[in-house]
């Protein structure tokens, strides 16, 4: 059905990081927001991507933010990384989806309501900072999916009508790859910092890991919330709730804390 | 969310995450419910095996779904694969009131939704419940199913017997039995499939029983129907006709249709005169019916009467492209192997290679036939990698998957044909305990044999009228 062959051509088309976008991050690793602002304002593709979104509904800033050097400022040097890495996954993004029923404007929902929660997570649990971006990345787990399944539908609808299997459990059984793979890949190409990277892989929820390790309990935070965002009706009648197995036993350390952050009654 | 059909008898929704007030109003949509619908299944459920958070909101909108398919389909609703805090919950929610069923497992629902296959000689099922109503009820279900229930009246007793769990097909635990569909429970045993009745026979026999089961069996090539009246009162003259209908009906066929254990006493003469007339014979226990002369050929398939009709049609041959193509593409999808197409003839069935195992599945409709896939263990393990993840040595798994690859194909080609305005229903599949079985079923007929390899696997594609 899909071959490594086809997953590697994929990989291929997926661009790297522009270098505006590169050049802004890396200074914003040195902490140099200024000099990022400028840098980022080279593309105005992204700056007009960063304008919608900072001004829009959810992120509830109270004048409108116009300047890049405003934007920055007001998102401070991790947030401004993840929207930056959310851009990417967005400029990735098909015009027309061709597995899941979504279009470009659900997806954004999804990833912009995806990273809000998992901001406020971080924040609530005291997560290194750095982790930020997590969210943003795993998302791209999603686009990957529909394009790899896109030209495959009616076989998977077939197999999923006789068993529950999730989409990242068919593309292991036929080649071998698994999306968080895949995602880490894309990191990879896109330069995210390894440990970030790590907690993505991590947050798919096909490994054990220990307690004692910080990055485990954030990816137990990671995959519980992608899979609060997969439960909305929009997700699942988009047929996303499927991307991937969840993993309810991982999850189970942090569920009570997590239906305190995040507001579950 | 589209249910999985689980041995035509289950329809599991699988939800992955929350079920909340929110997420439960998607869960299953106006066409999720139009192709429950479809299925015509006598159990739908809810697995809980994925769901991390749920509470009252998200189970009654659930529910309401739910029990506007129990209304139209006369079906038993509810949940299973829940641990001992989901289970608890349920009563919580419903202070004890609960308005449908609880099944631990899919396994345990299997056994009350009727239409397994016996496994083994021992159906000794384990029961307990705290409550003795529960208990009881949960009993006598499971022996009105051809199973003997070993109860426990308490829990020590249960932990006592829990100590040899290998005696007992299945363990009833931690189930609540809410309302419940009232079909005719049925079995399949090797080649024949047996009903259980139970009580006093009147009209009422005619929506109990599963005439869709009933002729999917006989369209795969079940012969012989043994209905257990062990526990039947008496019958009246509706209960007769529909017996004496469904033996007639059963006739193109060739099946055989016994009647088991009936208290000949208090049935009137006639009726049994009338049904003997009809085909049916009558037995006084199952000992007898199994020693029978004319059974045992039937089940040995030897002598078994065929299907009137033993050639294909034109119309059926025509699409014999499209059935091919599915097998085909559905074996290439699953194996990631290339097929070489190695004969095609039209003749009766000759089996190709060693080790086989094979599995069919009928269709009806504008054409009528069935599809037959025979190969040998190595590739059934192959292909069926994808759906049991694995290469199994388990028989029984890879018996199981090789229905649900059957099933897979027959689905194909339904899309397919449907695409040229062919319209087609499928049957369950139907798995052979071995080769043998399969050439007793497909004697006398001629057919069209495909055979192909898959790198060094043979591979063959039967199509039989």
């Amino acid at each position: 059905m899909i071959t490594s062959q086809q997953i590697g051509e994929y990989l291929k088309r997926v661009p790297p990081l522009p270098e505006a976008i590169g050049g802004t991050l890396r200074l914003l690793s040195e902490g140099e927001l200024a000099s990022a602002a400028k840098t980022a304002s080279e593309d105005p593709a992204l700056i007009y991507y960063l304008k919608q979104v900072v001004n829009s509904a959810a992120y509830g800033f109270k004048q409108e933010l116009k300047e890049p050097m405003q934007i920055f400022s007001a998102l401070g040097t991790e947030r401004a990384r993840e929207l930056l890495y959310a851009y990417m996954v967005h400029s990735v993004a098909p015009e027309k989806w061709g597995y899941f029923a979504l279009d470009k404007d659900g997806f954004t929902h999804f990833q912009l309501s995806f990273m809000q929660r998992w901001e406020k997570i971080v924040s609530a649990e005291k997560i290194d900072e750095k982790y930020t971006s997590a969210a943003a990345i795993m998302s791209a787990g999603v686009i990957v999916a529909d394009a790899i399944f896109a030209d495959h539908a009616s076989d998977v609808a077939l197999l999923r009508e006789n068993s529950d299997l999730d989409l990242d459990t068919i593309l292991e059984r036929v080649s071998g790859f698994r999306f968080e793979r895949l995602v880490a890949a894309i990191a990879g190409k896109w330069e995210v910092e390894r440990d970030v990277t790590e907690l993505v892989t991590l947050a798919f929820g096909r490994s054990e890991c220990s307690d004692s390790d910080s990055a485990c309990r954030a990816a137990r935070f990671l995959h519980l919330l992608l899979f609060y965002e997969l439960s909305r009706p929009m997700m699942l009648d988009a047929g996303v709730n499927a991307f991937i197995s969840f993993n309810p036993e991982f999850t189970m350390p942090v569920l009570d804390r997590f239906e305190e952050i995040v507001g579950v009654e | 969310m589209r249910p999985i059909v689980k041995k035509q008898r289950i329809a599991v929704f699988t939800p992955q995450g929350f079920l909340d007030g929110n997420s439960a109003s998607g869960l299953i949509t106006m066409q999720d419910m139009e192709a429950t619908r479809s299925t015509k299944v006598s159990m739908i459920l809810v697995s809980m095996k994925k769901v991390v958070f749920f509470n009252k909101n998200g189970v009654t909108i659930l529910l309401d779904t739910l029990i506007k398919l129990q209304k139209d389909m006369k079906a038993t609703i509810g949940f299973c694969d829940y641990n001992k805090k989901q289970y608890e919950a349920f009563f919580n929610f419903f202070e004890g009131e609960i308005p449908f069923s609880l099944f631990k497992t899919l396994d345990v629902a299997m056994l009350f939704a009727g239409g397994v296959e016996a496994k083994s000689d021992s159906e000794n099922v384990l029961v307990y419940n705290e409550d003795s109503t529960q208990r009881s009820m949960q009993a006598i279900e499971i022996y009105d199913r051809g199973y003997n229930p070993v109860v426990a009246q308490t829990l020590d007793d249960f932990e006592k017997k829990m100590q040899d769990s290998e005696k007992f097909v299945e363990v009833v635990e931690s189930t609540y039995l809410g309302f419940m569909g009232n079909k005719i429970a049925a079995k399949t045993r090797g080649n024949c499939v047996v009903y259980y009745l139970k009580g006093f026979l009147d009209g009422s026999v005619t929506e109990q029983f599963d005439v869709m089961y009933h002729q999917n069996c006989l369209k795969v090539g079940f012969q012989l129907f043994m209905f257990d009246a062990t526990r039947v009162s008496s019958l009246n003259i509706h209960a007769a006709n529909f017996f004496s209908r469904l033996s007639t009906a059963g006739a193109e066929y060739g099946a055989l249709i016994a009647i088991v254990g009936l208290d000949m006493e208090k049935t009137p003469k006639a009726f049994v005169e009338e049904l003997e007339d009809a085909g049916i014979m009558f037995f006084e226990n199952e000992t007898d019916f199994l020693t029978d002369e004319t059974v045992r050929s039937m089940a040995g398939g030897g002598s078994a009467i065929k299907k009137e009709k033993n050639k294909l049609t034109k119309p059926v041959v025509a699409k014999l492209p499209v059935f091919v193509e599915s097998a085909m593409g559905t074996l290439q999808m699953m194996t990631n192997m290339i097929a070489q197409k190695e004969s095609m003839n039209i003749q009766p069935f000759a089996a190709k290679g060693k080790d086989l195992m094979a599995s069919s599945v009928a269709f009806y409709g504008d054409i009528e036939g069935m599809v037959t896939l025979v190969m040998p263990k190595r590739l059934v393990q192959k292909s069926c990698m994808l759906l049991v993840g694995e290469e199994s040595e388990d028989e029984e798994v890879l018996s199981d998957a090789l229905s649900e690859l059957v099933n897979i194909v027959a689905g194909k080609s339904k899309t397919s044909l449907q695409e040229s305005g062919v319209n087609i229903n499928i049957t369950l599949p139907r798995s052979y305990t071995s080769i043998e079985d399969l050439k007793s079923t497909l004697e006398g007929l001629q057919g069209v044999q495909v055979n192909f390899s898959f790198d060094d696997y043979p591979f063959t594609f039967y199509l039989s009228p």
